[in-house]
């Protein structure tokens, strides 16, 4: 079963059975002497599209919405023969309901009931339904309270049907929810993303990376790898990828054959720097797959980890932006300590182990999960915001959008609903967010669709500016003086995204061919390191998420090349931003030089301070693992504050407590020299405090390789 | 014999309008000029130098003189009094009441520089907590208010019991935003005169810059019952009951006050507000279009037809109001702000940055980190 029918929930699964059953059980004959017409040619025409229309309108299953479009097609020419008749009306408006021009569905459904009140027994529930579809949810009440206060339950019963198929209450509490909600819509631009991206099939299911450059998602399109059609008509899901050409115009996508089989191949899941595709395929149970970009070509889809995959179904998933946590969703009963599910889907947690595997899945608990289902998990790159769909209490019908984000101490807030007009009566799933916050993407077949589910883009415009009426008063009784009431403006509170991007390419100084190179990034601080990836090994490539709070040293390193290290301080109130930084390495030749970005002394001292442990390190490794014979001079260097006397005595200090450091950690002595250069090779101004700062550096040359 | 009862008249009516009174004419509402506490004393053969005049030949001339000035004031000639109050000043500079006479004189034409200077001669001469007060209220209609302050409490000082004076204490007050003073000065004017509608009034508006909308609206409710031809009493009703989101109860007040006084476009802009705040933005609409005929330059109906239209989406008619806002009324920054948004719903970002920019730089503030959106537009 593939990934996108698995979603569908168990509301629409109700509402299709529901019009089922009713149409096999409450009977609603359209009378055809009503199609009878001066013309025979046209009363044949009429009663044949009447027979083609109810055949496909009766061959709706869970897993499809083809037969109510075909149907529709169908009825709307018998409509032309007779466009009074309340049971074709009524099918009509059915049928709509279930399109992407659900707001045709109105005008049919109140012909049908103003034809005919009994047409249905349910005629008044789907009219609320109707409604609800198209957000207009004080008449959706109106009619699902009419609904419910009819007779309807004893109808059922003489026709031996389930009343619960017909959940009124909990219709009912979706549309006060709605109308809540309605209060304080979400101020947001929502496009689709248009005709290069979006199909006359379903396309839904966008994984985009952190910089917004790449998108891949799903489609059944046309021209899939097998090209086997499902059992709802609509051709297997493949995956396809496109790139952002600027402007949000994202270049027309390509089917990615290599991943796709003849089967469901559907993406759930990427990696902040895109370098890692999660994929979900749904047979035997609904399992999640990992492949790697290695390149310019992506791996084999790999299963996960049994830690991950289990009998039970599995399906969306994300991963923090320093790779250590895994979300996703599963249905397994209890997790790996015992803890039983909240109900139905829930959010599960996986963390890395020193070996690099997924760990035991832990069920992320309370707030998150509920008794309810969830669903379409995204953690941001920022680690602190969670996106994810459920159906608890206070949503608008379906899976509905949610947030929860995480306060300092690690627990997650109560979930907020991400409000109207994102949120629809429908399921909206598959929510994700760019790293600046400022976009988002989901799928949905709303109003405006090219056909059935489309991607859509979501702009976030933030918080309304005040909107201050002009209003005055002769509030002084013996001056004819008018009086402006000052009205007190809020403050316009803006969320911030504390997250840094940085991004470039790895090369080589020399060639300037791209280099892949390992990336680690180092918790300065707590001298942990923070993350590791790659460069893409065809590009050079490489994109860092970097959480606001920490102080980060950042070395990249490949075999036959110095090491290059980057310090990135990202103070905790720092908001988003983008650093571009193209990293050069050096060949390992005599007289290659690096800078030791990441040494750090105290003020006017030659005291190491403890955070240059990282770096140090990285050194003692290149000299006792990588290059044991290799001999090197440190050289230290000031700004020009101060005298050459000073300078020359305080470089020379501080090149030697690297250079002792190096000596105390198993380097020998006699393959390390040092030097006290002042400021007399300053690499930049020092006119400038930033110039200053670049030119008070730790350099480390090559002398001999050997 | 008619000039003498006209003067009889003056000395019974002499002690001035009453702002309780239900008659009263609300074009001294409009004029801004309080009832003056005019020379009250008519001078007889009889009288003795009680007030400072002379009983021989010149100073039974000098009294004629003030006498006629006293009968011309109350025919409101106050050109020819000055002129009877200052021919009694030239035959008698002591002439104590007759200074009081042309400062009052000078006062109703507004001259208040000229006015202070006789009062003051006056009390140079005789010890008047009345007229100190009177001092005050010339500096008060010259908008010195220290000075006026100054006058008030040597008046109060002096034993001046006068209404009106504490209720002009309690106008400075609530200028200065100091409310519970003016609310205390207030509340003493009311004390001394239980009929004063506008101490009412305005006590009602100092609770509601307070927030205290309920006792602001008892407090307009009693000045409505005191004076119910004041049509602003009506519509502060009308505000202090919308500002309490009684939004039923401020349009029939609204409604009231338009009644009386159909032209009203300051209540019939705060009826489309208080329409506006219930959603019924196409009633609204129809409310600020008649505001607006009544005074086509009323910028903030503009404005507020423009909030109409942004928020039934119609953004295009929106963006038409607002410049038609900014357009009279070019320091309007919230103007700006609100065309602003309603560019930025029609995606034209550069135009809504430049308005945010121009608001910002007109001083409002609270617009959020538009600036980096703005930035990213720009690029």
């Amino acid at each position: 079963m593939e990934k996108f029918n698995l979603y569908i929930s168990a509301l629409t699964i109700a509402f299709i059975l529901m019009f089922q059953t009713s149409y096999s059980q409450m009977n609603i004959p359209i009378d055809k002497n009503e199609f009878k017409t001066s013309e025979k040619s046209g009363y044949k025409e009429a009663l044949n599209a009447i027979k083609l229309g109810d055949e496909n309108f009766e061959s709706n299953s869970m897993t499809s919405f083809g037969g109510y479009q075909k149907a529709l097609t169908e009825y709307l020419a018998a409509n032309t023969y007779n466009n009074n008749n309340a049971a074709l009306n009524y099918k009509l408006g059915v049928c709509y309901i279930f399109s992407s021009e659900k707001k045709k569905a109105i005008p049919f459904l109140e012909k049908s009931y103003s034809l005919n009140p009994k047409v249905s027994i349910d005629i008044k529930y789907v009219m609320g339904l109707a409604y609800q579809k198209c957000g207009m949810y004080k008449e959706a009440i109106s009619n699902y309270t009419d609904f419910k206060n009819s007779d309807y339950k004893n109808e059922l019963k003489k026709l031996k049907m389930n009343e619960d198929m017909y959940n009124v209450e909990a219709r009912i509490k979706e549309c006060e929810s709605a109308e809540k909600l309605k209060e304080h819509q979400a101020r947001v631009f929502i496009d689709n993303l248009g005709p290069n991206i979006n199909s006359k099939y379903s396309d839904y299911g966008p994984v985009i990376s952190t910089d917004e450059t790449m998108m891949i998602f799903t489609s059944r399109r046309e021209g899939s790898v097998g090209g086997r059609i499902d059992i709802d008509g609509q051709y297997f899901e493949d995956l396809y990828i496109s790139y952002n050409e600027g402007d949000n115009r994202w270049a027309p996508p390509t089917n990615m054959k290599t991943l796709n089989t003849d089967e469901h191949d559907a993406s759930v899941g990427l990696s902040p720097d895109g370098s890692i595709l999660y994929t979900f395929k749904g047979t035997p149970d609904g399992n999640l797959y990992e492949s790697t970009l290695k390149g310019d070509n992506w791996s084999k889809p790999k299963p996960l980890s049994k830690n991950i995959n289990t009998k039970y179904h599995e399906s969306s998933i994300s991963i923090s932006s320093d790779g250590k946590i895994l979300y996703f969703v599963s249905e397994r009963p209890k997790d790996e300590f015992g803890t039983p599910t909240k109900g139905g889907k829930d959010i599960y947690i996986s963390e890395r182990t020193a070996k690099g595997e997924w760990g035991p899945a832990r069920n992320i608990g309370t707030p998150i999960n509920t008794e309810y289902d969830e669903e379409g998990v995204f953690i941001h790159p920022d680690n602190r915001t969670l996106y994810f769909s459920s159906k608890r209490e206070g949503t608008i019908g379906g899976y509905d959008i949610f947030y929860s984000e995480m306060d300092d101490d690690g627990n997650w807030g109560e979930p907020v609903n991400i409000g109207i007009p994102i949120n629809t009566p429908d399921d909206d799933i598959f929510f994700i967010v760019t790293g600046n916050g400022r976009y988002a993407y989901m799928s949905s077949n709303r109003e405006g669709s090219l056909g059935l589910q489309d991607i859509w883009r979501i702009t976030f415009l933030g918080p309304e500016k005040p909107m201050v009426a002009g209003t005055e008063d002769n509030l002084i009784a013996s001056s004819n003086a008018l009086i402006q009431t000052v009205v007190k403006q809020e403050t316009v509170e803006v969320k911030k995204v504390r997250l840094t991007i940085m991004k470039g390419t790895i090369t080589d100084a020399n060639t300037g061919a791209p280099l892949e190179s390992a990336i680690e990034i180092v918790d300065l601080e707590k001298d942990e390191v923070y993350a590791t990836l790659e460069s893409n090994a065809a590009t050079g490539k490489y994109l860092i998420s970097l959480p606001s709070g920490k102080n980060y040293g950042i070395t990249a390193r490949t075999e036959g090349y110095l090491f290059h290290s980057e310090n990135v301080d990202v103070p905790a109130a720092t908001s988003y931003q983008e650093i571009i930084k193209d990293i050069k390495l050096k060949p390992i030749n005599v007289g290659a030089t690096i800078i030791l970005s990441n040494i750090f002394f105290d003020f006017n001292k030659s005291t190491l301070r403890d955070i240059s442990k990282a770096e140090l390190d990285n050194l003692v490794r290149l000299l006792t693992v990588d290059y044991p014979k290799m001999v090197i001079e440190i050289g230290g260097h000031t700004d020009n504050v101060g005298s050459l006397e000073y300078n020359t005595k305080l470089s020379t200090n501080r090149a030697k407590a690297v250079v002792d450091y190096l000596s105390a950690h198993g380097v020998a002595q006699e393959r390390l020299s040092y030097k006290g250069y002042a400021y007399q090779q300053p690499i930049d101004t020092n006119d400038t405090e930033e110039g200053r700062q670049k030119n008070r550096r730790v350099e480390f040359k090559v002398i001999s390789v050997k | 014999m008619k000039r003498l009862l006209a003067l009889i008249m003056f000395v019974v009516l002499g002690i001035g309008i009453s702002f309780s009174q239900e008659d009263k004419d609300s074009s001294m509402y409009d004029s801004g000029i309080d009832q003056i506490i005019v020379p009250t004393q008519i001078i007889t053969s009889t009288d003795g130098d009680t007030v400072g005049t002379l009983v021989n030949a010149e100073g039974q001339e000098a009294n004629i003189a003030y006498n006629n000035g006293v009968a011309l004031y109350s025919e409101g000639s106050y050109v020819e009094a000055i002129s009877e109050f200052s021919k009694s000043l030239r035959i008698n500079s002591e002439m104590a009441q007759a200074y009081y006479g042309r400062g009052t004189c000078y006062m109703q034409q507004g001259k208040y520089d000229e006015a202070i200077t006789d009062l003051q001669e006056y009390v140079k001469r005789k010890e008047d907590n009345n007229a100190t007060y009177l001092i005050g209220y010339c500096y008060f209609l010259s908008k010195n208010m220290d000075k006026a302050m100054n006058y008030f409490q040597a008046a109060i000082e002096q034993g001046c019991t006068n209404a009106n004076m504490f209720y002009y204490i309690g106008v400075i007050h609530f200028n200065k935003a100091q409310y519970d003073e003016a609310a205390k000065y207030y509340t003493r004017a009311i004390e001394i005169d239980d009929k004063h509608s506008f101490a009412y009034n305005d006590r009602g508006s100092t609770y509601r810059m307070q927030e205290k909308y309920d006792l602001a609206i008892a407090d307009y409710q009693k000045a409505i019952e005191l004076n119910s031809r004041m049509d602003i009493f009506k519509e502060n009703l009308g505000s202090a009951y919308r500002l309490n989101k009684e939004y039923d109860k401020a349009i029939a007040a609204y409604d009231e006050a338009i009644k009386a006084k159909s032209d009203n476009y300051i209540a019939l802009n705060n009826k489309g507000i208080t329409l506006y705040e219930m959603k019924e933005y196409d009633k609204a609409i129809d409310v600020f279009n008649e505001c607006l005929k009544h005074n086509k330059d009323y910028a903030f109906a503009y404005n507020n037809l423009g909030l109409c239209y942004y928020r039934k989406e119609e953004y295009r008619l929106a963006i038409e109001a607002f410049t038609k806002a900014i357009t009279l009324k070019s320091d309007y920054a919230e103007a700006y702000v609100h065309r602003g948004s309603a560019r930025e719903m029609t995606r034209d970002m550069y135009g809504a940055c430049s308005d945010w920019n121009m608001a910002k730089s007109m001083g409002i503030t609270g617009l959020g980190a538009f600036e980096s959106t703005c930035e990213e537009y720009n690029k």
